[in-house]
């Protein structure tokens, strides 16, 4: 990471945070001397973390339920306090292995949605009061190629996707004239549980490491380039 | 004036009473709210967001059913959600008005009540038969308190609330036990019409506390001491619009008492602390020029601020006007402005 300092006591909150690019997200943003906090379904998972790092703020809860997103934003504000920068890493693929559109139960697709664009849209509306306030503040939301191109088998997850695409762009073109901007980054193909969920005989030599994938994030938001809300790593 | 039954919002189509110079009176809408602000006018907001405030258990020593209300929160910062005010009722429903609800059991401090598997209210002391004060114990207390609390909500409204229809366009910090309402017409939408036109917004934290108890003695010790915290990029806005001579507007009752609270010693302090002011018909006001506020029944303390802040003839006259326009009352209803403190 190429600008350590710009993260210093910054607050950031995590969601998705326990593997992956979440998780790698949360250790350099901890390293950089941000103040990290981070939700996931697991609390198993939450509890190894940390027991590793104390200083993380670990809440569980599922950010796909409605009435699950005031505990979480209660207690971030209660512990953590107004955050400069939410990170909306958790993401639900569907059913694997990956079907036709054809083949996608109904509840499956919504379950996505609630997960990859409701989730991302309450985390939003919960934490924009305080950036508008402050007229400062990040929202990130993670992309896929997926969104821009139409795969076979992937349906759900790319319609979700290229719907968080657009809800950042639309919230961006709402609030950036007051301080506060969104990014919707697609971090490549990494090697991940979820890629290997959905393609199992991946090759990991052809994948990027998620924790290059979070320094390159990290490093785009420390340059405060928002010349364009969709990007590609 | 008959209250708003519902908590659907009607947002810019909510009416607004403007009472201003000596007997001035306007009927307008929240669409319409720009019109009455200027430029280099300072709104100040409440963001604090709403608990699920009331809880129902066992009392551990007797074995009855009871339920306590948080009352106010009492401290120290908002990462520390134990301590509270509250009030006990008798087992029941919010459909039953609280007047009828009054006979709680009986509390002793050292009580404790069962809430739910390792989450309870051990009671510290009991004040007056009903008011607690208390501390929550719960090894996940965020958690909790949204599993087990419901909204704190009176007999008047037709629905059970969630969450959700407590909460205003700018909460933040979760300590109000009631919504602090005025904001509910709101949308940023017309937030940003405001800033547009130089209306400057800035933002304080009130914890609100409970507006009724269903005992006349109870209700006159309201509000309890609230805590609440200006930060001090609000202290330097405030002092600036008074240097210049620039309007200061509250937006709801709960940002003059914490704004008048702070600055009590003739300077206005940044921080958090708690308040026990209590504003009546005499309080001198120094920094709050105008007020956004709801529209209570006559008698509250609410209506005991809008008393001291424009003149009780006015207010009352105003109030007459509004029920016979069928304004609606309470936290879900219409909303006044109040912009006569100077010309009494």
């Amino acid at each position: 990471m190429n600008h350590p300092n710009y993260w210093k006591d910054k607050r950031v909150l995590i969601t998705g945070g326990t593997s992956g690019l979440g998780r790698a997200l949360a250790l350099q943003l901890h390293r950089s001397g941000a103040r990290v906090a981070l939700v996931a379904r697991s609390q198993e998972k939450l509890d190894e973390l940390n027991a590793l790092y104390p200083e993380i703020l670990c809440i569980q809860g599922d950010v796909s339920d409605k009435k699950a997103i005031y505990p979480i934003t209660g207690e971030v504000h209660a512990r953590l306090g107004d955050i400069d920068v939410l990170l909306n890493v958790a993401s639900y693929l569907g059913q694997t292995p990956l079907r036709l559109l054809i083949d996608t139960d109904c509840e499956d697709f919504e379950q996505v949605l609630q997960t990859n664009v409701l989730g991302p849209f309450r985390l939003s509306k919960a934490f924009l009061p305080e950036m508008l306030l402050r007229r400062r503040g990040v929202v990130v939301n993670i992309s896929s190629n997926a969104a821009i191109n139409a795969y076979s088998n992937w349906g759900s997850y790319s319609v979700s996707k290229a719907g968080i695409d657009h809800l950042s762009r639309i919230f961006d073109e709402e609030v950036k004239d007051h301080g506060v901007r969104f990014l919707s980054i697609d971090p490549g193909d990494m090697n991940t549980p979820m890629h290997f969920d959905a393609i199992p005989d991946a090759d990991p030599g052809d994948l990027k490491e998620p924790e290059v994938s979070a320094s390159e994030i990290l490093d785009l938001l420390a340059q405060r380039d928002y010349s364009e809300v969709r990007r590609s790593l | 004036m008959k209250p708003a039954n519902s908590s659907r919002r009607h947002y810019d189509q909510t009416r607004l009473l403007v009472l201003s110079g000596l007997n001035s009176l306007t009927h307008s809408r929240v669409g319409d709210i720009e019109s009455f602000l200027a430029p280099g006018d300072l709104l100040l907001v409440n963001r604090s967001a709403t608990l699920p405030a009331s809880f129902h258990g066992n009392i551990e020593r007797t074995g009855e059913r009871v339920e306590v209300r948080l009352a106010a929160f009492r401290g120290p910062s908002p990462d520390k959600l134990h301590r509270w005010f509250a009030f006990s009722f008798q087992e029941g429903s919010w459909r039953e008005p609280t007047e009828d609800r009054v006979r709680a059991p009986e509390l002793e401090a050292g009580d404790f009540i069962s809430i739910g598997p390792g989450f309870g209210i051990k009671v510290l002391s009991v004040n007056s038969g009903r008011l607690l004060t208390i501390e929550i114990t719960s090894s996940s207390l965020l958690r909790d308190l949204y599993r087990y609390g419901s909204p704190i909500q009176y007999s008047y409204l037709n629905e059970n609330l969630e969450v959700w229809d407590q909460q205003t366009i700018f909460s933040g910090p979760p300590l109000s036990v009631e919504p602090p309402s005025s904001a509910f017409p709101l949308t940023w939408e017309r937030v940003f019409r405001l800033q547009e036109k130089g209306v400057k917004i800035a933002s304080l934290i009130h914890g609100a506390g409970i507006s009724s108890t269903g005992d006349f003695t109870l209700d006159n010790l309201l509000p309890l001491e609230e805590w609440y915290e200006i930060p001090e990029e609000t202290v330097a806005a405030i002092e600036e619009n008074k240097r210049r001579g620039y309007r200061i507007i509250a937006l709801g009752t709960t940002v003059i008492r914490a704004v008048e609270s702070a600055g009590l010693q003739g300077k206005l302090i940044p921080g958090a602390r708690t308040t026990n002011l209590k504003i009546g018909p005499d309080h001198d006001f120094h920094y709050i020029d105008t007020l956004i506020t709801g529209m209570h029944e006559p008698g509250t303390s609410h209506v005991d601020i809008l008393n001291s802040f424009c003149s009780v003839s006015h207010i009352a006259a105003g109030y007459k006007q509004a029920s016979k326009e069928e304004y609606r009352a309470h936290e879900y209803g219409d909303i006044s402005l109040l912009d006569c403190r100077h010309c009494q």
